[in-house]
């Protein structure tokens, strides 16, 4: 029993500050290698477009994508030096740091061992759920503290069935839905799992008080969300309605993806393949299950922790919204974390049984990771194994920001599609984007009255959706009266007024 | 049963001899005299001043009595053996006199027991309304100590000063002695006897102490003057300088106002999401265990005075005395008081026709103004005897445990402890939507928000009911505030100034909830009316009150109380502004609300009003009124109520400020009880039930 000594504080503290550093470091590997994370590049520009507006309001940030991770990017923006879109890998790698400094809290009740606690908590971080939310850029290592807390709030209902636990599941939710549009599908599949977290007598008596207790602040947190949208948009259901809203999941791309092209629309067969996911990716979840089998409040928790990510991922993917299983299967992992800070390994043959399943599941995780890798993800492997990711100078996007930011006259640009073009620029001044006044009176004039339009080549993806091409749809091609072609480069234009 | 000892009686004289108390000549001259005039030797020692009445008392033994209280109980049939002896097993247990079980039993009346104690005594027993006291040997000054021990001067004889008592003790008898200051003896008389002598005589002192005592020595806390020049001053010149900056910069004014309002109901909010979840942890329904109270030692259980002030209640008593009744704790360590209006002729006829145990005292009120429940209980409150005391209503049905959780609870806190307030909730739960609304608030307040307030001290509004105070404490502070009517509210933040913890008890009192709306606006505007009348008071100087409060305390003092009127008379406000705006679609409003206030302004009415919803709903999941849970989505209606009755108090705050708006009680159809399962099944047949209520 050597191995169960208590260990301190300060020593767990550094091992799991070591840890971060990995990851830092892991982050700066990846950036250096060419990796760029559509979501954080996404993000970044709507933060420093909505913050370099003329006047700084909400609705700059637009309703299309749930605004908790955008709130925690506007610091940043005011720290000199990250103008150059690191912000968003920084955020990542604080929220990791959050994660495990939290899990290294909690795992005090289980009287961890120092070296148990690091091999536990490397190979938590080296398995690819992890890492790439952690590395990434995403918002997916905030939908990780989320789905942690929400766990925990799971395990805390069944053991201890006390008020705070019910407050926490409910306000985590609240959160959760701010954080990433995949928690309606989260909450929607834990709804009929309430029943194996709840105590039996509660259901017995009121299952219509439990599901309130725990959904209405969900519920108050879309009706909020709906009526900013309304408010500010004219339509209670603009975050669903829009093209470009990213609460559609891939909806409107479903060619671009082919897990929903195997298994859009469906419940079963998502559900069957997600389970095979699981199974290769987190094996230690179904050891956790059958090493509970006796233990009554510990299986239950076992058992939401393995079947709530599959219903969740069957239910998103028979709506259209989950691109790859791994948006909601690297979840699993902040679960897993918590699922251990109740696990009471006592013998060292437990033990060395988890650590074979996690051993296990890494392997797995990786396997599964780069054979079923979307564009993204294999980009982000390939700058992992140290391989450069394509020429920047081939980077439409990202060249005509750079040159926006050398010409930085008032340019009339939609930003939505253009995220990329304002990260590389490196900010919003100047920019008459899509929710300024500005740019709306421009789209009512036959010759808008600004110094310079940027505009997408109308045939490409981005270009299809660009309210200027929809506008002016002769513009690329023929530009406009008034205004002189500046810049033609790998699909973008730059016309500037005459005289200007 | 016989408890009378066995053999020969030692001579008195003797006696006192041998204990040193009277030498041989003073032994001789007493037996001369009592040959020449008659009379008792023992009387003639008093009387002479040989030897004070604590150590003749003292050195009587039972030789020198007529037998045992029991056996001339037993003897006189006033009890059937059987009873005898229940009461000597109960006695082991209580730790109390066999009189006192008795007489808490109600098996003999007092004044049959004063009888027999004055048998037992070989003393005289008078009957004060017919032998009356000689005023003039009263001391005005000792009224309190003489109706809080039961004891008055009686008449002089034969040179010697008489005190009728109704008990015979060593620590009566010093008390005595000290307060009298020269030789006595004693005569036996029934306790309401003098309860009923001393309120004749000091009908003006009680009524006089429990009306301008708080104000006579503690003006500053005393809200018989609503504004103090100070703060109409303040008023005046914040009035004027608002006008000026409306004037000059209307939209900038309005703006910061605007901005004011919104960041206070922000963290008004925030502070009430914090006492949620600190008020939620578990221990705060464990702080006194079950297991705890069965081990109590109910010997060592100090006399528990119970207030139980009633207006025109004569249909609930029978009920409330039932309760306390069914009470776990030694019934003859209660000193129950019914206090009385003057003119409430309908309960006080109920009362004595109920035939109450000897445990229940009625004390009449005088007629005076202010007519408030504090001044009824300052009154009460000199006839007390309990080390702790406690308030009930008469429409309450306690937890049969509470006063001994209560004593746990004291002896457990720290010894600045000087009030622990009870949870209060309510039997008819599911009578009505106003009785649910009713039930879910009383629940936020009394099981998350008070216990956390006593967790980051920040001062506790008592409740109307079920705070139990130690007596001294309550005394030191002059009582209640008669001129405050949240009297309870005053006394808690003024505890907390003078350095006193007020903690919290999971116990609950259950109790009537109000199932008609203008009965709710009546009691809710007095609330609110004495929500501000505390407000005022403890912000006569508010840097005083921030340095006995400290930061959190006035901080939470602030937004609690203040937080409470605020939110009430700004609700309708709001909700009118948003109505219009929503309904018109109107730009006026938009120059006060740049988007910094506009964001919060929406946080507030989304957000905030939404949790503040869900906190309801989590009141009835605690509680397990799962039913209640759906019906929280109808708060906001609640509110509007809420504001009703906070602008009625406003302006009675103006017009009438110490007018006490009664609430009526005894409306519900359910049966009043503690047991929640039982009022679950009369809630489905409220009809049937209903006599329970009003038998």
């Amino acid at each position: 029993m050597r191995q169960l000594v208590s260990r301190t504080g300060l020593e767990g503290k550094l091992f799991l500050a070591l840890l971060v550093l990995m990851v830092t470091g892991v982050t700066i590997w990846l950036l250096a290698h060419g990796f760029m994370s559509d979501s954080a590049v996404s993000r970044w520009a709507t933060v420093i477009a909505a913050l370099g507006a003329e006047q700084v309001v909400l609705e700059n940030f637009t309703f299309l994508a749930p605004h908790l991770p955008l709130y925690l990017l506007v610091p940043f923006y005011y720290i000199p030096g990250l103008d150059g879109g690191a912000a968003p890998y920084l955020l990542s790698i604080m929220a990791s740091a959050v994660l495990l400094f939290l899990w290294g809290h909690h795992l005090k009740e289980v009287k961890l061992s120092q070296t148990r606690l690091a091999l536990l908590g490397l190979l938590v971080v080296i398995h690819p759920g992890f890492l790439w939310a952690a590395t990434s850029g995403s918002h997916i290592a905030l939908s990780m503290v989320a789905f942690y807390l929400l766990y925990r709030a799971s395990q805390h209902i069944i053991s201890d069935h006390d008020i705070h636990s019910y407050i926490s599941m409910a306000v985590t939710f609240v959160f959760f839905f701010f954080i990433d549009g995949s928690a309606v599908f989260i909450f929607v599949a834990l709804i009929p799992l309430l029943v194996v977290i709840a105590p039996l007598r509660t259901i017995m008596v009121s299952p219509m008080g439990l599901y309130l207790i725990v959904g209405t602040p969900f519920a108050f947190a879309v009706a909020t969300w709906a009526y900013l949208n309304w408010i500010f948009e004219g339509s209670f259901m603009h975050f669903i309605e829009h093209a470009d809203s990213m609460f559609l999941g891939g909806m409107l791309h479903i060619q671009d993806y082919p897990w929903l092209l195997d298994f859009g629309g469906q419940f079963f067969k998502p559900l069957l393949a997600a389970t095979g996911y699981l199974l290769i990716a987190y094996p230690v979840s179904v050891y956790l299950l059958l090493d509970t089998i006796n233990n009554n409040y510990r299986f239950r928790a076992s058992f939401v922790l393995l079947l709530h990510p599959l219903i969740a991922i069957a239910i998103a993917t028979s709506q259209y919204y989950l691109t790859h299983p791994f948006e909601i299967l690297a979840l699993i992992s902040a679960g897993l974390m918590a699922e251990l800070t109740y696990v009471r390994m006592q013998t060292r043959r437990e033990f060395a049984f988890l650590i074979l399943f996690m051993v296990v599941s890494v392997v797995g995780g990786w396997w599964l990771f780069i054979e079923t890798a979307n564009p993204q993800m294999s980009q982000w492997v390939q700058a992992l194994t140290g391989k450069q990711s394509p020429d920047s100078s081939l980077d439409g996007d990202l060249q005509v920001g750079l040159w926006l930011k050398k010409n930085p006259l008032p340019t009339l640009m939609y930003e939505r599609t253009a995220s990329r073009v304002i990260a590389a620029r490196g900010n919003a001044e100047g920019l008459v984007l899509s929710f300024s006044h500005d740019f709306k009176s421009a789209m009512r004039e036959r010759h808008p009255n600004v110094q310079q339009i940027a505009v997408p080549e109308p045939h490409s993806v981005a270009g299809r959706r660009d309210w200027l091409n929809i506008r002016y749809p002769h513009l690329y091609n023929h530009g406009m009266d008034g205004f002189r072609l500046v810049y033609d480069s790998l699909g973008w234009r730059v016309y500037r007024k005459i005289g200007a | 049963m016989s408890q009378s000892g066995g053999g020969a009686k030692p001579r008195i004289g003797e006696l006192l001899m041998g204990r040193g108390l009277i030498s041989n000549d003073q032994l001789e001259q007493a037996l001369l005299l009592q040959k020449l005039e008659g009379g008792r030797l023992g009387d003639i020692f008093l009387a002479k001043g040989w030897v004070s009445a604590v150590d003749f008392y003292d050195a009587l033994t039972d030789h020198f009595r007529r037998g045992r209280i029991g056996d001339l109980l037993l003897e006189r049939e006033l009890i059937t053996e059987k009873q005898l002896l229940e009461a000597v097993e109960t006695q082991k247990h209580w730790g109390t006199r066999l009189g006192d079980i008795i007489q808490a039993r109600g098996w003999v009346k007092p004044y049959v027991l004063g009888k027999t104690l004055s048998e037992h005594f070989e003393k005289p027993n008078v009957d004060l309304l017919r032998d009356r006291i000689d005023e003039s040997l009263i001391d005005r000054d000792s009224l309190s100590i003489y109706s809080g021990n039961l004891f008055v001067p009686w008449r002089r004889q034969g040179g010697l000063l008489k005190v009728a008592v109704v008990d015979v003790n060593p620590q009566l008898l010093r008390m005595v002695d000290q307060l009298v200051g020269e030789p006595f003896d004693i005569v036996i008389t029934s306790k309401f006897d003098i309860i009923w002598v001393l309120q004749e005589i000091g009908n003006q002192f009680y009524t006089e102490k429990s009306v301008h005592e708080l104000a006579n020595s503690k003006p500053e806390f005393s809200a018989s003057e609503v504004f103090t020049a100070k703060q109409i001053i303040f008023l005046f010149i914040w009035m004027t300088f608002s006008v000026i900056t409306v004037t000059i910069w209307p939209v900038n004014s309005l703006v910061l106002f605007n901005v004011l309002i919104s960041v206070f109901l922000l963290l008004n909010f925030g502070l009430r999401i914090v006492l949620t979840w600190v008020g939620g942890d578990k221990h705060f329904d464990n702080l006194v265990t079950d297991e705890e109270v069965l081990a109590v030692d109910e010997r060592s259980l100090p006399v528990y005075s119970i207030l139980l002030p009633m207006y025109h209640e004569a249909a609930t008593l029978p009920n409330i005395a039932q309760a306390l009744r069914s009470i776990d704790y030694p019934l003859s360590k209660l000193d129950i008081k019914l206090i009385l209006e003057h003119d409430d002729d309908e309960t006080i006829d109920k009362a004595k026709e109920l035939g109450l145990e000897g445990i229940f005292e009625i004390i009449r009120v005088p007629d005076s103004l202010p007519k408030t429940k504090p001044k009824a209980c300052n009154y009460a409150l000199h006839f007390c005897r309990g080390e702790l005391a406690t308030i009930y209503d008469g429409e309450d049905a306690p937890e049969p445990d509470q006063l001994k959780k209560a004593v746990i609870a004291f002896r457990k806190a720290p010894e600045n402890t000087a009030v622990i307030q009870a949870r209060l909730n309510y039997f008819n739960v599911a009578e009505n939507w106003l009785t649910r609304m009713f039930t879910m608030e009383y629940s936020l307040w009394f099981d998350f928000y008070l216990p956390a307030l006593d967790a980051l001290r920040i001062p506790i509004p008592l409740g109307g009911t079920s705070n139990h105070f130690k007596m001294d404490v309550l005394r030191e502070m002059e009582g209640w505030d008669p001129y405050n009517v949240t009297e309870d509210c005053d006394l808690g933040v003024r505890l907390t100034q003078a350095g006193y913890r007020v903690g919290v008890l999971n116990s609950t009192t259950f109790e009537e909830a109000n199932n008609s709306i203008p009965n709710w606006i009546r009691q809710r505007s007095r609330w609110l009316k004495g929500y501000m009348q505390s407000y005022l008071v403890h912000m006569r100087s508010p840097i005083k009150l921030y340095g006995k409060l400290g930061f959190v305390g006035f901080w939470g003092f602030q937004f609690f109380i203040g937080g409470t009127i605020v939110s009430a008379l700004l609700t309708p406000v709001m909700f009118f502004m948003y109505i219009l705006w929503l309904g018109t679609s109107t730009t006026m409003f938009d120059p006060y609300f740049p988007p910094v206030v506009l964001y919060i302004t929406l946080f507030n009415l989304l957000i905030a009003n939404g949790f503040l919803i869900y906190l309801f709903m989590l009141s009835g999941f605690k509680r397990r009124y799962f039913s209640l849970i759906p019906w929280a989505l109808t708060v906001p209606l609640y509110w509007l109520l809420q504001s009703w009755a906070g602008y009625k108090g406003f302006w009675q705050l103006i017009h009438n400020p110490f007018y006490w708006e009664k609430t009526h009680h005894g409306l519900t159809t359910f049966e009043v009880t503690h047991d929640m399962g039982a009022a679950a099944k009369s809630a489905a047949r409220p009809a049937a039930s209903g006599s329970g209520a009003k038998p």
